[in-house]
């Protein structure tokens, strides 16, 4: 971890320092290489060269003295914050308790980010109230005015602190921001909207807004990673994006995996039936990132039988995984057959998953499992399961 | 007489050349290096941390240790990396046909059973011999195998893993609590990312506190002090330049972290080198470049790990001569890179400076020693010209090293005893009074051995991972 203050200041410092040494290097330099071919006098060499060195030992005292006063500065100024945090935290929470305790209009730096972090600790009603009382102050507005900041350090706090305050009136510019030059404002104004939006009642705003993310996300060049870690903040008012990206059929494949990832992990089951389309879907990867969320969906199990089945039989291995382990959903006198059979595949990782999945299929899921153990034919599916078995053992010791 | 004098004023000048060109490039790093700090501490906060620790949106990691002999640090160091703050990952020892009590040590303190060795093995290795899970950690493994070496080694976790990064660390190093999530937040945000490197501290004279180190100060000798001003000048201004230019050559064995499937793509780790660190990433450049695919290879300032520096200079010599020769490897391996621009900056900047700038400095620097007696001799020495120039380079490199000590006094975790700025402040002088000089020897004498050393590690004096008790911890804290 590391301190934000003082950084930029080091920052000029070194620019300054190292710039007039670079230049001093690059005039000796030269000077060496005039000497070289006689057109410059020894003595002209020397005077330089002593500049050079005088210059570097101002240079090294400026940057010592530098680091030595920001050491004690930094020192003092975080146990003074410290002290002065503890006290403001104190006082809203003694307001939260009240709603009477003043609180001045104007507030301090130290006293903005202790009420920010409370927004971010306390939920429910008081974290609501929190959130009033941060936008009443008009602590909102002005994190919204330096998210327009030039200096990019001041406009990324200004974005983090509106994650932290998650206010209703800061999603346009939240908004605003998915438009940003730089990749990281971007994902943090996609985390902005996403906290946001998960703290809002349900109701036709939310419903508004979460519809406006969906449109955007399923455009954006953001990573998968960052739009699938903003629909898991989404958490309750996740479902119509993810219903409109997998809906929409020009959602971008990376997306939609996402998509499919989130509603897995949020056991969106209202979304079964969209997930049960990319089941057969001809991309690999999204048939593979469905198989994998089907089990937490509860999807009809008679119904994707055959599909799952027939998808532990493909070419693909990965998407063979998946549907091996999705094996467990269907009913167990159509998965055990299929499993004792997955228990010899070419691949180790099928293999592995088919052992798995017979382990957590309960008594006949291990039964199968023992046997397979002691007499399957395929000596690498007797391996395997001897394996899982063991694990299984270990699991159980006290 | 005069073609000797004209030869020696011409090298002369080379060599102070050299030395500007050196130093403009240590300046320009050291700058750029800071930058990306300034940058990186506001784009990571502990809220982003919180947020993919509560919504589970990370990809899970396989922690391997590889280790040979450890002894001494190997249960302190798995019972750091089993304490990670991080929701799934796995612990993969391996160790090396070690012939000391490593096994036995980590059966006791784990309570460890054998288990059959059953995995996919994609990569090759020596043989396993036993294979090993912990009745107390699930997510614990063990692996006893043949003595293959470092690389060996870790093919042989590689292929055990299961997760889809792995993360390679040393035996005798302990990561921060949040060490992983931090180095893995990258994955998430760029889909591009194929590994992440993290920054090494010395772990000399910390406090340590299950597993943890909850306190800094400076160790008593000035050995291991030395080599913390070395470190923080390395992690914190020279990887972080390179990263910025996307040529980041070097990920410390000691903590990196890699997509499994572009390291299993790209063929492993090479085994037969003592350079496998820097080999594997050079390889992964090299890969993607030539199938024309995007990738990303990164420095990361935050994600710590310490580890244990040589405290006698026997132990020092041998892993200097082994880095260096390391380099050579590498360079020698991948040659067709140099100066090739079909590898864009890794081709025509990064293989380059290091052949010129890390490969011959020593080289040059020794030659540059030698030729303060040799000038003398000619009678051509001049007193104050070489007395200005020994200023200047001594001044140069205590400004590079103090801009390094000013990087690390951002960090939360800091020295922090005056007197500990103070001592930094003096090894920066202090180096150049023979330390400096015996490593640019032993760093010669590595070049001279490459070839008829290819491999071979040398032995290693280990002192250990000394915890201290929870009330004496807190103790000194007071």
């Amino acid at each position: 971890m590391w301190r934000r203050w003082g950084d930029y200041l080091y920052a000029i410092t070194v620019l300054v320092v190292f710039g007039a040494e670079a230049l001093a290097l690059a005039a000796l330099s030269l000077a060496f290489f005039a000497r070289l071919l006689g057109l410059l006098p020894y003595t002209r060499l020397l005077a330089i060269l002593t500049w050079v060195v005088i210059l570097t030992c101002v240079s090294l005292a400026v940057v010592m003295q530098h680091v030595l006063v920001y050491y004690a500065a930094s020192a003092w100024r975080e146990r003074t914050r410290r002290e002065r945090s503890t006290e403001w935290t104190e006082l809203f929470v003694r307001w939260l308790f009240d709603r009477t305790t003043p609180v001045p209009q104007r507030l301090p730096r130290e006293a903005v980010d202790a009420l920010l972090d409370l927004r971010e600790t306390i939920r429910g009603e008081d974290g609501a109230a929190i959130g009033e009382l941060i936008e009443r102050l008009g602590i909102g507005a002005r994190l919204m005015a330096r998210t327009r900041s030039h200096n990019f350090a001041t406009r990324l706090q200004a974005v983090e602190g509106l994650a932290k305050a998650r206010l209703p009136s800061a999603l346009d510019a939240a908004f605003q921001l998915l438009d940003d030059q730089s990749a990281v404002v971007r994902f943090m104004a996609t985390r902005v909207i996403a906290r946001t939006l998960a703290s809002l009642p349900p109701g036709e705003e939310r419903e508004r807004q979460a519809l406006r993310l969906a449109e955007r996300l399923r455009v954006t060049d953001l990573p998968t990673g960052v739009v699938e870690e903003a629909l898991l903040l989404l958490d309750d008012a996740a479902e119509p994006v993810v219903r409109v990206l997998l809906q929409h059929e020009g959602t971008r494949p990376k997306i939609v995996r996402a998509a499919l990832d989130a509603a897995g992990r949020l056991d969106l089951s209202r979304l079964s039936d969209l997930v049960a389309r990319f089941l057969t879907h001809p991309d690999a990867e999204l048939r593979a990132a469905a198989l994998q969320c089907a089990p937490r969906l509860h999807l009809p199990p008679e119904a994707i039988a055959d599909t799952i089945t027939k998808a532990a039989e493909e070419p693909i291995e990965f998407v063979r995984v998946q549907a091996t382990r999705a094996l467990a959903i269907i009913p167990q006198s159509r998965a055990l057959p299929c499993l004792w059979v997955r228990l010899h595949d070419a691949s180790w990782w099928v293999r592995r998953a088919a052992a798995e999945t017979l382990r957590g299929l309960g008594p006949a899921g291990v039964a199968v499992l023992r046997r397979a153990d002691e007499r399957h034919p395929d000596r690498f599916a007797r391996q395997m399961a001897h394996h899982i078995l063991t694990e299984a053992r270990l699991a159980e010791v006290p | 007489m005069s073609v000797l004098l004209t030869i020696t004023l011409a090298f002369q000048y080379v060599v102070l050349a050299y030395f500007a060109v050196l130093n403009l490039a240590y300046t320009l790093f050291g700058y750029l290096g800071l930058r990306s700090i300034v940058v990186y501490t506001r784009e990571l906060s502990q809220m982003t941390l919180r947020d993919l620790l509560a919504r589970e949106s990370y990809k899970p990691v396989s922690i391997l240790v590889p280790a040979y002999n450890e002894e001494k640090s190997i249960v302190a160091s798995v019972h750091s990396f089993l304490g990670l703050r991080f929701p799934e990952f796995e612990v993969v020892v391996v160790s090396d046909g070690s012939t000391d009590q490593t096994i036995p040590k980590l059966i006791e303190a784990f309570a460890l059973v054998e288990i059959p060795a059953v995995y996919c093995r994609t990569l090759p290795s020596a043989a396993i011999r036993r294979m090993f899970r912990s009745l107390e950690h699930g997510n614990l493994v063990v692996l006893e195998k043949e003595n293959g070496g470092k690389a060996d080694a870790l093919n042989a976790a590689i292929d055990v893993a299961r997760y889809p990064l792995i993360c390679s660390v040393d035996a005798d190093s302990l990561l921060d609590a949040d060490a992983l999530l931090r180095a893995t937040r990258p994955f998430l945000e760029d889909d591009d990312v194929i590994a992440i490197g993290g920054t090494i501290r010395p772990l000399n004279g910390a406090t340590i506190v299950d597993g943890r180190v909850t306190a800094l100060s400076m160790p008593k000798g000035w050995l291991e002090r030395l080599q913390i001003l070395e470190y923080t000048r390395a992690f914190f201004s020279g990887r972080a330049g390179w990263s910025h230019f996307d040529a980041l050559l070097i990920i410390s064995g000691a903590f990196g972290v890699f997509r499994r499937s572009a390291v299993i793509e790209a063929g492993g780790y090479l085994v037969g080198t003592v350079g496998e660190d820097m080999e594997l990433v050079v390889r992964l450049h090299r890969r993607y470049r030539e199938l024309r695919q995007r990738y990303r290879i990164l420095f990361t300032p935050d994600p710590i790990c310490w580890t244990e520096v040589p405290a006698d200079l026997g132990t020092l010599r041998r892993q200097r001569n082994r880095w260096h020769r390391g380099l050579w490897e590498t360079l020698w391996h991948h040659r067709s890179l140099m100066f090739n621009p079909r590898f864009g900056r890794l081709g025509t900047a990064a293989f380059p400076y290091f052949l010129v700038f890390e490969g011959v400095s020593p080289i040059v620097e020794a030659i540059g020693w030698v030729l303060i007696p040799t000038t003398f001799a000619l009678g051509i020495f001049n007193g104050w010209f070489a007395i200005l120039f020994l200023a200047l380079s001594v001044l140069y490199g205590v400004l590079l090293s103090q801009l390094a000590v000013g990087i690390e006094t951002l960090l939360l975790q800091r020295y922090p005893r005056l007197r500990d700025r103070l001592i930094l402040f003096a090894a920066a002088f202090l180096e150049f009074a023979g330390y400096r000089q015996i490593l640019v020897l032993e760093r010669c004498l590595a070049t001279a051995q490459v070839f008829r050393k290819r491999g071979v590690w040398g032995h290693m004096q280990r002192q250990g991972i000394a915890e201290e008790p929870r009330d004496k911890a807190a103790e000194a804290a007071q």
